[in-house]
């Protein structure tokens, strides 16, 4: 049988079930809101949104898998690539470029222009500090670390914040390899 | 151990033999999930009679974990991710990695076709119907009947699609 | 039709929702995790009603703002409309969901009894709490497209058949603090 090829983000896309963006941009809005009630400390807020990820991308990175066909990426440029064309395309959709490499391709921005966390949102003065869509952050090193990337993922530009555009970096900070049961003196 | 494994395969196989007027195609024998820490965490049996007991499928969920990563160890190629099909006299083994090192494998009669999409087809079902479920713990045995539900539907489909053949 | 995400999306904010306040924040005060997660629903459904009612005359009465709930909202968030809706007409709703869609992923442990598990029928107990936490944030989002259409009310929700689990009925009943 013929390998089935990786899919594109728009025709997964099309084939998942989908919901009303208006209920999940809400959602992910009064949760945010009822943190920072609860928290107090934006700090906090932070880092509890971005475990949230964290525990949402070791799930998700499966169903991406499954879904869309990718095979194992050459080297953490295609992963990178991956992750903005398809994966933002599947499970948001909309679509992020690469760009911002360094030398040895161990480190890249993911730039969102068209964010659907954000629609009808405006940071209020309180919030200085808060990185409102902290939970993608998580996603992604989330969904990273389950195919034995250690990355680090960190917010360089937002809109809420008063830039042009969302700029994520994703670090690599080491590929874990394979786990073998065996040591090798046993 | 590997014995008791061959065992109640031929003698799954000798019943099969008898069904097969009926049904003339192929089967699947059993089918195994493993955590890729090398955990047994799913095991389903779909032979007739001759039901391997936890013990034995449990050991054969840990020898396939080893000899798989042996295999990828023993490769000569480069970024071998290991072996996906074992064919014996008696029965076939498909196994399927995911990128995040849960491993699927099905055991079935020799030369049973289809069997890597049938996988995919479970990969699948196991992220909307395991992982979905808010209380399903990752790495843990899937006790989920969504998914068993599902499951045999695809099996089902599976051995329907190969009688229309 | 406006902007989508896929299902999974929510699907997964909800269950992490429930996570963080139940596992982490309130371990041992489900009643703390409850409320919490029952005010987000209440915001959300506060303003998704502002949303869905912009273009409305006012309802001339409760029955038919529950409608409304009933029909043009739901179908507005799950593509379907509630599926029987029942009134004592003293005040009190009952909204029924044969196949609501955020616990369709929930499933239970088919073989509960013959697991190696210490006290089964705990585990099955915990279980079913925990199901009862993801029914807070509905019934939060009911409570507050009503609150916001001018129906200050109380909304608790029943699950039943959990565990044959097919289909999930999910009964809200909606008790206004007006005509009683």
């Amino acid at each position: 049988m013929a390998p089935v090829g990786p899919r594109s983000g728009d025709a997964i896309f099309a084939n998942v079930e989908r919901v009303n963006a208006e209920l999940f941009t809400l959602t992910y809005g009064a949760t945010v809101r009822q943190l920072l009630t609860d928290l107090e400390e934006v700090e906090e807020v932070n880092k509890q949104l971005d475990q949230m990820g964290y525990n949402i991308g070791i799930r998700l990175i499966d169903e991406f898998l499954a879904k869309s066909n990718v095979t194992r990426c050459v080297d953490f440029r295609e992963t990178a690539e991956v992750i903005a064309k398809v994966g933002f395309k599947m499970f948001l959709g909309v679509t992020a470029t690469v760009s911002n490499w360094d030398a040895d391709g161990t480190c890249c921005s993911i730039i969102l222009e068209d964010n659907p966390l954000v629609d009808f949102v405006e940071l209020p003065d309180t919030c200085q500090g808060l990185y409102y869509c902290n939970i993608l952050s998580g996603v992604i090193r989330g969904a990273l670390e389950m195919v034995s990337m250690k990355t680090e993922v960190t917010w360089i530009r937002d809109v809420l914040r008063g830039d042009d555009a969302y700029e994520l970096q994703v670090k690599l900070l080491k590929q874990v390899p394979e786990e073998y049961p065996y040591k090798d003196d046993e | 151990m590997c014995m008791s494994h061959q065992d109640s395969i031929a003698l799954k196989l000798s019943l099969i033999d008898s069904e097969k007027k009926r049904f003339p195609m192929a089967a699947i024998y059993s089918l195994y999930i493993i955590n890729k820490s090398g955990g047994l965490i799913f095991y389903k049996d779909y032979g007739s009679a001759g039901r391997m007991d936890t013990n034995d499928s449990l050991r054969v969920a840990s020898l396939w974990h080893s000899m798989h990563v042996i295999s990828q160890q023993l490769s000569p190629t480069t970024g071998c991710s290991g072996i996906e099909l074992l064919e014996a006299d008696t029965f076939d083994l498909h196994c399927f990695q995911s990128l995040t090192g849960t491993k699927f494998f099905v055991v079935c009669e020799p030369g049973t076709q289809h069997m890597e999409s049938l996988l995919k087809d479970i990969y699948e079902l196991y992220t909307d119907y395991v992982l979905k479920n808010p209380f399903y713990e990752m790495e843990m045995p899937i006790r989920c009947e969504l998914f068993d539900i599902n499951l045999s539907q695809a099996v089902q489909k599976d051995r329907v699609a190969m009688l229309g053949r | 039709m406006g902007r989508e995400v896929s299902e999974s999306c929510v699907d997964s904010l909800l269950t992490e929702i429930v996570s963080t306040y139940n596992n982490r924040f309130y371990a041992n005060k489900p009643e703390l995790a409850a409320r919490r997660i029952e005010a987000i629903g209440y915001q959300v459904g506060h303003q998704l009603s502002e949303r869905y009612t912009m273009e409305r005359p006012r309802f001339s009465d409760h029955l038919e703002a529950i409608k409304f709930i009933c029909k043009d909202f739901w179908s507005e968030l799950f593509k379907k409309q509630i599926d029987n809706l029942k009134t004592n007409h003293r005040g009190t709703f009952v909204l029924q969901d044969n196949r609501f869609r955020w616990l369709s992923r929930i499933s239970t442990d088919p073989s509960v009894e013959n697991t190696e598990s210490q006290d089964p029928s705990a585990a099955a107990e915990s279980k079913a709490s925990l199901a009862t936490m993801h029914v807070y944030f509905p019934c939060g989002i009911i409570r507050g497209a009503l609150s916001n259409l001018g129906i200050p009310c109380a909304v608790s929700a029943d699950i039943s058949n959990l565990p044959a689990c097919k289909e999930l009925l999910l009964s809200y009943s909606v008790l206004s603090f007006y005509d009683i």
